[in-house]
Parts: structure tokens; sequence; C-alpha cells
């Protein structure tokens, strides 16, 4: 046989192993997939070597198959042997680094018995202060805050539970399914997050496939950062549920200054969600028409700009410290959410605010540079 | 299934590359409720048919045909050539990159692009085609990666 006619047997196969996983029969996916990868190795063993871009690409494709077969050891010696031996492409080269960090975490996660739901995701910060490996600590912490806290919203919305106004997630939902973080290859700063399978079997349920959080939580940050509207009605019906996501989206949402770029994608599928500085005002634009308006009484509106010092959700109040040292305190905080606003406590802030002669009524915060 | 969403069969579809755009008659034969069940996630669906309606509009308007699909760490891509043209290696094959978006305005389509487009530049500094499709607006945009 020649390389050619390893690659077709090696296609039908993983194209039928994609079959099998799409309707959710995963043991004979893996099994596809294996034989797969197999025929694919056989294809880069025939082909001529000088042939570099045809031999980058097959690398990959086997190392793939085998990754998706779940043979970790497999996938692994021969993405190392080959980056060693084979003269490959710098994008197969960038493609085997992150399926062996892909390989390294599954496999390690499997040697400590802890299993995860499919979709790991794997986040991207560049640009500004960030550079290759290393970025500044809180801004890392605040990004896996709301990346944690986007999660957990999206397992609540799966499970049908009614938008939560305050206070952490319930319980058996935080210790269900934990977001886990892992490193993550190479390239800006990244790290990998996945959702830790529960011990609970059928814990969401008959009509949810836990294979959808992960799906799901991507569709969510991908129409949120580009504004499209109708693609996130479809991912979020509940109008509330939308503005959340949406507000925390925005808390992603590089400044320009410390950081430029944060991308967020998945290993196990195709999509992608990028976030620059202009996905803010993308956003807002779709955000607007989801929160409520601001007073009855007409009353004009105004955007405070200070540090957040002090929040107290439950008595409804948050106050900012202005530049000139003044504080002032802004009430009715009815749509203000405990994981939107919390990251926000002692960083600056934008406040949008309706001012009347009595108080100050909230609509609205966003972090600032 | 993802056209049947809004439209009845047979529509007009625009393919546009550039400043250029041609219309085409796009027809299908409306999904049965176990291919609806089949395909009940709807980001999957979106995807397959984004390839789908994509094949077919490349090879109308490049005479380029799929010759390859292989595995990546995020899917598969697919590897175009002339139609008709021998395939020894895979040296210079294009690349497609796709991407679908079921209600998408074309503002989000452009922004889809102009993103498929720098994923591609990064991916690997070869030809490669990268096309968006949006099955309510009914448009298809094309770009060449390479000379963009």
């Amino acid at each position: 046989m020649t390389w050619l006619d390893w690659h077709r047997a090696s296609e039908l196969d993983a194209v039928a192993a994609h079959e099998h996983r799409r309707y959710g029969r995963f043991d004979e996916a893996e099994v596809l997939f294996a034989r797969a990868a197999l025929n694919e190795q056989n294809a880069l063993d025939e082909v001529d070597k000088t042939k570099t871009r045809t031999v980058s690409i097959l690398t990959v494709s086997a190392v793939a198959l085998w990754y998706k077969s779940r043979e970790y050891e497999i996938a692994e010696k021969l993405a190392v042997t080959s980056m060693a031996k084979l003269e490959l492409h710098s994008f197969a080269t960038k493609e085997l680094q992150a399926l062996l960090q892909a390989i390294w975490t599954e496999s390690s996660m499997r040697r400590a018995g802890i299993s995860l739901l499919p979709g790991q995701v794997t986040v991207s910060v560049s640009g500004g202060e960030v550079v290759v490996g290393a970025a500044p600590l809180d801004l890392i912490v605040e990004k896996v805050q709301t990346i944690q806290s986007m999660f957990y919203r999206t397992v609540e919305l799966l499970k049908g539970v009614e938008l939560r106004v305050r206070g952490a997630p319930k319980p058996e939902i935080q210790n269900a399914c934990r977001p886990w973080i892992f490193q993550a290859a190479p390239g800006s700063y990244q790290f990998s997050v996945a959702l830790r399978e529960p011990e609970q079997p059928n814990f969401f349920g008959d009509d949810v496939n836990p294979r959808e959080v992960a799906s799901r939580f991507l569709h969510v940050v991908r129409a949120s950062a580009s504004g499209d509207e109708q693609g996130l009605l479809e991912a979020v019906p509940d109008v509330k549920y939308r503005a959340t996501f949406l507000k925390l989206a925005r808390n992603l949402v590089p400044n320009g200054r410390v950081f430029t770029r944060l991308e967020i994608k998945s290993v196990g599928d195709d999509g992608s969600a990028t976030f620059t500085p202009e996905s803010r005002s993308l956003i807002n634009e779709t955000l607007r028409p989801l929160t409520s308006s601001p007073d009855p009484s007409g009353t004009a509106t105004e955007t405070i700009r200070g540090v957040l010092r002090a929040v107290h959700l439950d008595q409804n109040w948050l106050e900012v410290v202005e530049g000139s040292g003044q504080t002032i305190r802004v009430v009715s905080l009815a749509e203000a959410l405990d994981d939107v606003i919390g990251p926000m406590v002692n960083k600056a802030v934008a406040v949008r605010v309706a001012r009347s002669t009595r108080q100050v009524r909230f609509i609205d915060i966003e972090a600032e540079d | 299934m993802c056209l049947s969403r809004h439209h009845i069969t047979p529509v007009k579809i625009v393919i546009r590359q550039g400043e250029e755009s041609e219309e085409r008659e796009l027809a299908w034969i409306a999904a049965d409720p176990g291919l609806v069940a089949a395909w009940a996630n709807q980001i999957d669906t979106t995807e397959a048919a984004a390839y789908c309606v994509t094949l077919a509009s490349v090879e109308d308007q490049r005479q380029l045909v799929a010759i390859g699909r292989t595995e990546t760490g995020s899917g598969a891509d697919y590897l175009l050539a002339p139609a008709g043209s021998p395939i020894e290696y895979f040296e210079d094959v294009v690349r497609l990159e796709v991407s679908g978006t079921d209600s998408g305005t074309h503002a989000v389509l452009q922004n889809r692009l102009t993103e498929k487009i720098k994923q591609a530049r990064e991916a690997e500094d070869s030809p490669a085609i990268a096309a968006v499709v949006g099955f309510k607006i009914l448009t298809v945009l094309i770009a060449d990666v390479t000379d963009t």
C-alpha cells in the first residue's frame, strides 16, 4: 500500500469515529480512532521524508488520532520522536506541543483517578506587559476567577437552576464539577481549565449531555466577544442569565495596557473566542437592551470613576472613592452580582449611576485600567 | 437543518470574495425527525453545515475540491486542490478554515472572517482559504489568507 492508501483508510476510520462520538458512542469511537491512528502512522512510515509539509501534516494527524483514542503513551512517544527525528514545519511543532500538553494533562489525571468532563479550554493572554510564559499575578487571578464563575453559571444554566443573584454556587454544584486549572503549552501566557466529572451519575439529568458544558461555555464567550446577539440568544435564552454572562465576559476584556488580547479555545472543538479592547463596546451594545432602565423618575445618568472600596450586596450598597478622596455611596444594587463585582474590589472602576437629590442609584459597573 | 431553521428551499445565497459577489441557488432536502434528533447539538450542526456550504462554494468559485481531511488537536482540517489534479503529496495543498453562524449579522460574519484569517496566518505560512457562512443572512464570505 502507498502512503496515500494508508491515509485514505485512516480518513474513513476517523470520519466514522467522529460520527460515533457525535452519537455518544465513545467506546466505539475510541476503537476507530485507534485504527485510524495506526493507519495514519503507516502512511507516515511510507511517505517520502523529503516532502516535509506532507510529513508535518501526517505527523500532527497521527498524534491527534492517538490522543483522541486515549492512547496517551503512544501519542506522546510519536510526538516526541517525530519532533526529534523529522524535519517538521513550525505549524506542526506548535500543534504537537499543544497536543503534548493535553496528553500530559489527561494522562496525569488518569493516573490520579480523576475524570474530567470532555472539553478542556485553553485561555491565552498576550500583549501589553504580558510576555511568553509570564504575566502579572493579579491579572491572571482575576481572569481565572471570572472563567470559573462563567463555568459555574454554565452548569447552573444547563441544570435549569434559577439565576443566582447572591452568593457562591450551591455546594452540590461546586463539589460535583469543580473547575481545575492546568499549565498549558508555551506561547503568550496560557493555562487550561477543565471541569471535574461529577461523581454522582446522571448529575445533569437525562436531557443534558455533560459534553455540552464546555461547548456551551465556548459558544457563550464567542457570541459575547463578537457581539453576536442571535448566537447568544440561542445559547442563553433566559434574559437575566444572558445579561450575567455578558457582564462576566466584559470582565475578560483586555484594557489594552497590561494586556491586549485574551483568547479562549477548546482542544476538542474548532471554535475560539477572542477578546480585544474593541470587544468592550460590542459587549456593551449587546448588554444595553438587557439591563433595566435607570430610574422611572427620569433622573440624569452619570459615570463615577474611582476605586471600589466597599460592597455590601445584602444591604444593597457599594462605595467608590474618587480621585479627590471623596467617598460616594451607591445604592440599589439589584443588578449587581457577586461574581461580577467581587473581583473589582480595591480596583479602579467606572460606575454608571442615576443621581437624584437624595441618593445615587446603581445602573452598571465596569473595571477600568 | 441550518437552512430550514430560517428558510424554505430553494433560496439564493450570496458568495462574496472581497468586493465581488455572486448569487447562487441553494436547494436542500428537509431533515426528517430522525435526522433532527441525531443533529441536536446546534454547534456541531452549524459547523458541519458550514463545511458543506463552503466546499460547494469554493468548488464553484475557485474550482478547488477537497482532496484530504486530516486530524488536528482541535478537530479536522480539509485540504483543497484543483479539481482533477493528481494527488502525489500534500506539499501544495490549500488549507480550508471554516466558521459558521446560525443567526449572525453581516458584522458578525465579517468579524468571524477576520478572526479566521488571523488564525490561519498564525497556524501556517502556506496557502489557505478562510470562509464563513451565515445561514440566516444567506451569505458566504471567502478570503485568501496569504494575500489579504
